[in-house]
């Protein structure tokens, strides 16, 4: 048990006297170690999440009550909202402000949503000559609410292109809303309210 | 009369460069693996956007939409699905085996409504994975009744197993919208106002726009 090689049997023959032996190369085969290193390659490579995927924040307003939803949106000046419908087909209709609003339609294309955006974030320095607002409660300067309406049949990436759109240009405050009754009876003519 | 004929070799490659290379590759891919490709149940086709936040490194909760509209849940930290799945125990007054309990926490995602829990759960062996998952209920019936919407427990859970939960949603892109409706209205009413959207990195996104500082 437990014997320790003193070198003295075997293995000695190297040593003086003996027979020379012929010197091996020292050449490895590294075939197998290949083999290995493309297994382990080839295994990480397979399992690697490589995902570039990013996230987007969003914040919502709090829950609050249909009337005081109005009271809100009441107090502030009409001009100021622009409300993005997302409708069926990747179709856009927007308008601004409350009562008997022009609809138009804009798609989600290089001259499409974002001069839209772009043309109603500068509509305060152009037509009524304010500066856009910088901090907080600054009087008298253009803070534009955007609103997001997405209806139905509405796909969810047109909410995100439309996000994103915001996103890009800047857009103080935006938000997205439910659409209502009264929405689809300026857009279609017919007061029917939609339940998601 | 003919030469000698050469001794012939076995053809020989120098391997050595071919190793190096393979180890290189292999020493990258080891270190830029940072989690491995859980069992996934459902498969999202994530609408691209010019936001390049990474995704928080905090305990999510990401909430999947799929082309269909269905529903599915996942918690990024194994621990806190363990503890998500104890509420469930309790508060339904249910027994799951310890098996379905050890397949809930390795799973990146679910969508088993409640009534089917227990079903599901109590599988053996090949039962466990090859169950269908029909997507959580995420309608909101009524704001005060716990019933219908069994998203929302899965929300409550999920903060109570930490406050710091983030959550997000991972919504594919052609889900209509109703689905995501519904699960932003279950995240807003336990007043989960924040919460991010995952996105696909939408590449060269330099936008130049005129007029605007």
């Amino acid at each position: 048990m437990a014997d320790v090689d003193t070198g003295s049997k075997g293995g000695g023959r190297s040593k003086k006297g003996g027979p020379k032996t012929k010197k091996k190369s020292t050449k490895i085969d590294m075939t197998a170690m290949v083999d290995v290193a493309f297994l382990l390659l080839t295994f990480f490579v397979l399992t690697a999440t490589m995902s570039s995927s990013s996230v987007m924040e969003l914040t919502m307003p709090p829950k609050v009550d249909e009337q005081e939803k109005d009271d809100l949106y009441k107090k502030i000046l009409e001009d100021k909202i622009m409300t993005l419908v997302l409708d069926d087909n990747d179709i856009v209709k927007y308008y601004v402000g409350i009562t008997e609003p022009d609809v138009q339609e804009a798609y989600f294309d290089n001259d499409g949503v974002r001069k839209v955006i772009i043309g109603h974030l500068l509509y305060g320095q152009r037509e009524l000559g304010q500066a856009r607002c910088k901090g907080k409660n600054v009087e008298g300067c253009w803070d534009p609410i955007f609103v997001i309406k997405p209806r139905n049949q509405s796909r969810y990436k047109n909410l995100v292109d439309l996000l994103d759109e915001l996103a890009i240009t800047e857009a103080p405050k935006y938000a997205i809303d439910k659409f209502t009754a009264q929405d689809s009876l300026l857009l279609t003519g017919e007061l029917t309210a939609e339940e998601p | 009369m003919s030469a000698k004929k050469p001794k012939k070799h076995p053809p020989a490659i120098d391997m050595t460069a071919m190793v190096d290379v393979a180890f290189l590759l292999l020493t990258f891919f080891i270190l830029t693996t940072t989690r491995f490709r859980e069992d996934s149940k459902v498969e999202v086709d994530m609408p691209s956007s010019v936001s390049d936040l990474p995704v928080p490194d905090v305990k999510l909760c990401i909430i999947s939409i799929d082309m269909e509209g269905r529903v599915f849940v996942g918690y990024s930290d194994p621990l806190t699905r363990e503890e998500v799945l104890n509420r469930f125990i309790g508060e339904k007054e249910v027994e799951i085996s310890a098996e379905g309990a050890a397949y809930f926490s390795t799973l990146q995602e679910f969508g088993v409504p409640h009534k089917e829990m227990v079903e599901w759960l109590n599988q053996e062996g090949d039962g466990l994975k090859e169950f269908e998952h029909h997507g959580i209920s995420a309608r909101v019936t009524d704001s005060t009744s716990m019933t219908g919407n069994d998203l929302k427990d899965w929300i409550r859970w999920g903060r109570l197993a930490d406050q710091r939960m983030r959550f997000a949603i991972k919504g594919d892109a052609s889900a209509k919208y109703p689905a995501v409706s519904h699960v932003i209205e279950s995240l807003q009413d336990w007043n989960v106002n924040q919460f991010s959207l995952v996105t696909d990195l939408e590449e060269g996104a330099d936008i130049i726009i005129e007029g605007l500082e």
